[in-house]
């Protein structure tokens, strides 16, 4: 896929709940091959639109498009176009990280879970943990299983909302590399929201800012180019010049 | 091995759960044998009421009353499994499957499932209950053959497509807190805001309404309307008085977690919980207390009936408190004293009291351990 190719498009998106308006007149994409970050102070309504583009909340207004395919209209292949890592509260105590791994192989209409993922598992330390009960591990370790739920199958679009919480170094090196070799091997697009703004410059292609539902600012790869060669401190200061600035 | 997502992760968990109860050994087979003895000791007791229902010239005993105890347990009944539909459907909404691709109507009709089996069981169950009670009394009594039709009509309710639907409306959540919480917060400080998250005695009366209709069946024909009126009251003060327990145990598994590094001795902790439970336990002891009254029991049984009904609360707030380390202990250890009184009451009723006592004292020391 073309590096400029969008694969995931939300055009004017609004959602409501009850009524109180979350989001509003959201227009962002995902291009093919990068990392996006979703940045923005809490309560900006970060978790909503992440729900929303995997379909879990209806919008108001809008349109959402995975790889070509509106989301409205034919959910399940838009969500086959998607790989998601669910908060690690919600995964299930009862079941072992292997079990939920089959699990989600199996909702991707795999018959086992594929070699990759269990090598990934290996590389993030999560192998030693696989035949054990969800709710005896770790956070860091139910983070490890919830991200290797969202890379199974090799999905197109990758939702990773804050994945590095509780991953200690080595992981979060292994998974950095891992979502930087799938973008550039296979033109994944990676959409990360996360409050850890010094791991921003290295890893991020694009950033978008949220505050009060709507889009606040835009960075592209000029401007991380140079944050990566000049300043590390200088994105974490313009994240806060434009919240600060009257919207 | 079957591919549907949602059975796959049922059947693995299913499986874990055996083998958990395998690796505990003995405790399984004792929990089961403790429930099987409660179930000897309640269907027993109800067989007294049972054979007064079904007599000869008893009202409930004549075809249309009958009839229309059937269609209410069947309407009941419904009502119940259609709850715990919309319950399961409203949890997958935003579970861990939620965004994986799988079909809704898939997620829906496995969903259908689970509670059309659970369903299936508590009808076969009362069933069974009400097969045993009619071969202890007249087997073709209107009013067992009426409940059967109503169990079997609900069974086969539970097949049709329609069943559970419409969904009801579920609205996904917006931080905003609960009003009637958020006034008695106010009033609160400190650690008795622990206690005032016990969710609010109010929203829990409607679940009241199907064992309260249970209860109306089981009343006697030609009784007295206020002793009608006094024995549901005193079964109300019951029923909320064991879901005042198993709220507080959800409290403490969900306090467990945030507060186990805090400096709080389990005195302190207690504490925290102490004035919404005495608050609760009091309603509960006035509600049973006019139940006793307009019943028509004497002074003295009325006061007897309060002082076990806040002892019961006591000890099962202290078992729950005991166990909030591992909440599995609870059912094990009221199993065990329930067995431990109830059997001194049939073989040395005169040492059921004490040895009750002294089993709350065995909880208040377990309550006021660690807790690690």
């Amino acid at each position: 896929m073309n590096a400029s190719t969008p694969v995931l498009k939300v055009s004017d998106l609004a959602v409501h709940l009850g009524s109180v308006v979350v989001l509003a007149g959201i227009d962002f994409e995902l291009p093919a091959g990068a990392i996006t970050g979703l940045i923005g102070p809490n309560g900006s309504g970060k978790t909503t639109l992440i729900r929303a583009l995997l379909g879990l909340v209806a919008p108001v207004r809008g349109q959402i498009r995975v790889a070509g395919i509106d989301l409205s209209r034919d959910p399940l292949a838009a969500r086959a176009q998607l790989g998601y890592a669910p908060d690690p509260a919600v995964l299930p105590g009862d079941l072992s990280g292997r079990q939920v791994l089959e699990v989600t192989a199996a909702a991707r209409g795999l018959a086992a879970v594929p070699d990759d993922v269990l090598a990934l598992a290996g590389r993030l330390g999560a192998a030693r943990w696989l035949d054990a009960a969800l709710g005896s591990c770790s956070l860091g370790t139910r983070q490890k299983f919830a991200i290797l739920m969202a890379l199974l199958g090799r999905p197109p679009v990758l939702v990773l909302d804050e994945v590095m919480n509780g991953l200690d170094p080595i992981s979060a090196h292994e998974l950095k590399a891992e979502l930087r070799a799938r973008c550039r091997e296979e033109g994944v697009a990676v959409l990360l929201t996360t409050h850890g703004l010094e791991i921003a410059p290295t890893l991020l292609d694009h950033a978008v800012l949220l505050a009060e539902g709507r889009i606040r600012h835009r960075w592209g790869p000029a401007d991380f180019a140079a944050w990566r060669h000049g300043d590390p401190a200088a994105f974490e200061r313009a994240v806060v010049a434009a919240l600060r600035a009257d919207p | 091995m079957s591919l549907d997502p949602d059975s796959l992760a049922a059947r693995l968990s299913f499986a874990n759960r055996v083998a958990l109860w395998r690796v505990r050994g003995a405790e399984g087979p004792f929990l089961i044998l403790v429930a099987a003895s409660v179930l000897v000791l309640v269907l027993l007791s109800l067989e007294a009421p049972w054979m007064a229902l079904v007599s000869a010239q008893a009202a409930w005993n004549q075809p249309p009353a009958a009839a229309l105890a059937g269609a209410a347990l069947a309407f009941a009944l419904w009502w119940h499994g259609r709850a715990a539909l919309q319950q399961i459907l409203a949890a997958r909404r935003s579970d861990w499957l939620a965004a994986l691709p799988i079909a809704t109507a898939r997620r829906e009709a496995q969903a259908r499932r689970v509670a059309w089996r659970g369903l299936l069981l508590r009808v076969v169950l009362l069933m069974l209950a009400l097969a045993w009670l009619l071969g202890r009394s007249d087997p073709s009594a209107p009013l067992g053959l009426g409940l059967l039709a109503g169990c079997a009509a609900t069974a086969l309710l539970g097949l049709w497509p329609g069943f559970g639907h419409p969904a009801l409306p579920t609205r996904d959540p917006v931080s905003v807190p609960i009003p009637s919480l958020r006034e008695r917060r106010a009033k609160a400080t400190g650690l008795a805001l622990l206690g005032v998250a016990i969710a609010p005695v109010a929203l829990r009366v409607p679940r009241l309404a199907w064992p309260l209709g249970t209860g109306l069946l089981l009343m006697p024909v030609g009784a007295r309307p206020l002793a009608v009126l006094g024995f549901l009251v005193l079964l109300a003060a019951l029923l909320l008085s064991s879901d005042l327990i198993a709220a507080l145990r959800r409290r403490l598994a969900g306090d467990r977690g945030w507060l186990a590094a805090l400096p709080l001795t389990p005195h302190r902790l207690l504490g925290g919980y102490a004035p919404t439970l005495w608050r609760a336990g009091l309603v509960r002891a006035l509600l049973a207390a006019i139940g006793a009254h307009l019943v028509g029991a004497p002074a003295l049984w009325v006061l007897a009936i309060v002082v076990v009904l806040a002892l019961l609360l006591l000890h099962g707030a202290l078992l729950a408190f005991a166990a909030r380390a591992r909440p599995a202990r609870f059912p094990l250890w009221t199993s065990l004293h329930l067995v431990i009184v109830l059997g001194a009451l049939q073989v040395l009723p005169p040492l059921a009291p004490l040895l009750w006592l002294a089993l709350l004292g065995w909880s208040w020391r377990r309550a006021m351990a660690t807790g690690r």
